[in-house]
């Protein structure tokens, strides 16, 4: 009997595997399959392949401050004072940068797959696809106690395949 | 930390205070917090020691040359007002700390950007766990938006999140000195009953023009180190399951006869 799991990176998943260990299934049948989520990558985590919006937000934080010093000094001289007007150019500032580094991005990326023939969906985005495949080998009796553990330690999704 | 001792360029190293790691970062991003407020580069780069000497240096500095003050007054238009406040005693030493700080910065994030690739190259084994006298600290999932948001209520709980110890009591300490310095508090409590006019009265130009730096700076800070957290946590996990289950014997399909 084969238990298939898959899982994001977390502590809980050490713990099911620690307790499938502990509950008599040896080591040499666990399998873990770390999972590349970009293609274009060799490293998964590649920290020069942020998702777009990682990028944008770096950028609009540094928008948004910089507007936000501008909107506070000029905003003494103005009706509605330097702490409106820091909220509201630090609000504008973030908004317009993330925004336009979100689009440059993207028109980019469309540019370059028209370019190369690929598809223009690589690496926007890496959430809800599960970052490891775990495969456990044991006998049909214990199949359920197994995916149970699985399913109470953070597990995306759970399958079984029977064969002997 | 039996697996960093021997690596050459070891990728993180875990102590009471945190996490210190090296990572990839854009250099222009470095230079950039740099010039909103002199060392928050080098917190970038993990460089604690020199990043909090510059941040007292500047907030000294700036207040001796009135910087902020004049800022205040070259952005409103008020450019005589702005050189008359200046205090050249200060002001020139102040633009050269100001100038070499973000070159500084701009260049160690080169070569850090480098080490970074000579450790990932290396892949030496991380280690999960520190377990000193006064303190616990641990990789572990984090979530950069949350750390983003805390950092946003109050400059440093974001780093408390991210397990800083040391940088989310200094930013704590220096959030609680501006927002009374600054009076910002009084003027919101002012703005929210509508009377604009006493709220900009009470406010205090040269507190406040340091606030919107140290939040920004705060928040990119704790929402970067979060991201950055999560990848070592990745990275020590796939090793650990690499040599534990490495020698797996499963056989999905019986060996062709």
């Amino acid at each position: 009997m084969l238990i298939v799991g898959t899982f994001n990176h977390c502590t809980e998943l050490e713990l099911a595997l620690s307790l499938l260990e502990r509950n008599g299934i040896d080591k040499s049948r666990i399998m873990v399959v770390p999972m590349d989520l970009n293609r274009d990558s060799k490293s998964a985590y590649s920290p020069r392949i942020a998702t777009d919006a990682e990028r944008a937000f770096e950028v609009g934080m540094a928008f948004a401050t910089a507007m936000s010093v501008i909107g506070v000094s000029i905003g003494f001289g103005l009706k509605l004072g330097p702490l409106l007007w820091g909220v509201i150019f630090a609000f504008g500032g973030f908004l317009v940068s993330f925004g336009l580094t979100i689009g440059i991005k993207r028109a980019i990326r469309r540019k370059r797959s028209r370019l190369s023939g690929k598809t223009a969906a690589t690496y926007v985005k890496k959430t809800n696809r599960p970052e490891l495949t775990v495969l456990i080998e044991c006998e049909e009796e214990r199949a359920e106690h197994v995916s149970r553990i699985l399913w109470e330690h953070e597990a995306i999704s759970v399958g079984r395949a029977g064969h002997g | 930390m039996e697996g960093n001792e021997q690596a050459r360029w070891p990728r993180a190293r875990i102590s009471s205070n945190g996490v210190t790691h090296i990572r990839w970062i854009n250099p222009l991003i470095v230079a950039w917090w740099s010039a909103a407020f002199p060392g928050f580069g080098h917190y970038l780069l993990n460089q604690y020691i020199r990043a909090t000497l510059l941040t007292l240096s500047e907030v000294v500095f700036n207040t001796l040359a009135h910087i902020n003050e004049a800022l205040v007054y070259s952005f409103s238009g008020n450019f005589s007002l702005a050189v008359g406040v200046l205090d050249p005693r200060w002001a020139y030493g102040y633009l050269l700390v100001y100038m070499v700080a973000i070159w500084d910065s701009y260049r160690s994030s080169l070569q850090n950007n480098r080490f970074f690739q000579l450790a990932e190259l290396e892949n030496s084994r991380l280690k999960p766990f520190f377990l000193g006298r006064m303190e616990v600290q641990y990789l572990e999932k984090k979530s950069p938006v949350k750390a983003a948001l805390f950092s946003a209520a109050f400059p440093g709980m974001g780093h408390l999140y991210n397990h800083r110890v040391g940088l989310a009591f200094y930013a704590i300490f220096w959030w609680w000195f501006y927002l009374t310095a600054s009076r910002l508090h009084t003027a919101c409590y002012l703005l929210f009953y509508g009377r604009i006019q006493a709220s900009t009265q009470i406010l205090h130009p040269h507190w406040l023009l340091f606030m919107p730096s140290v939040i920004g700076g705060a928040v990119y800070h704790s929402f970067t180190t979060a991201i950055e957290h999560n990848r070592l946590f990745a990275i020590e996990q796939r090793q650990y399951f690499a040599e534990r289950y490495g020698n797996c014997s499963i056989r999905i399909f019986p060996r062709p006869r």
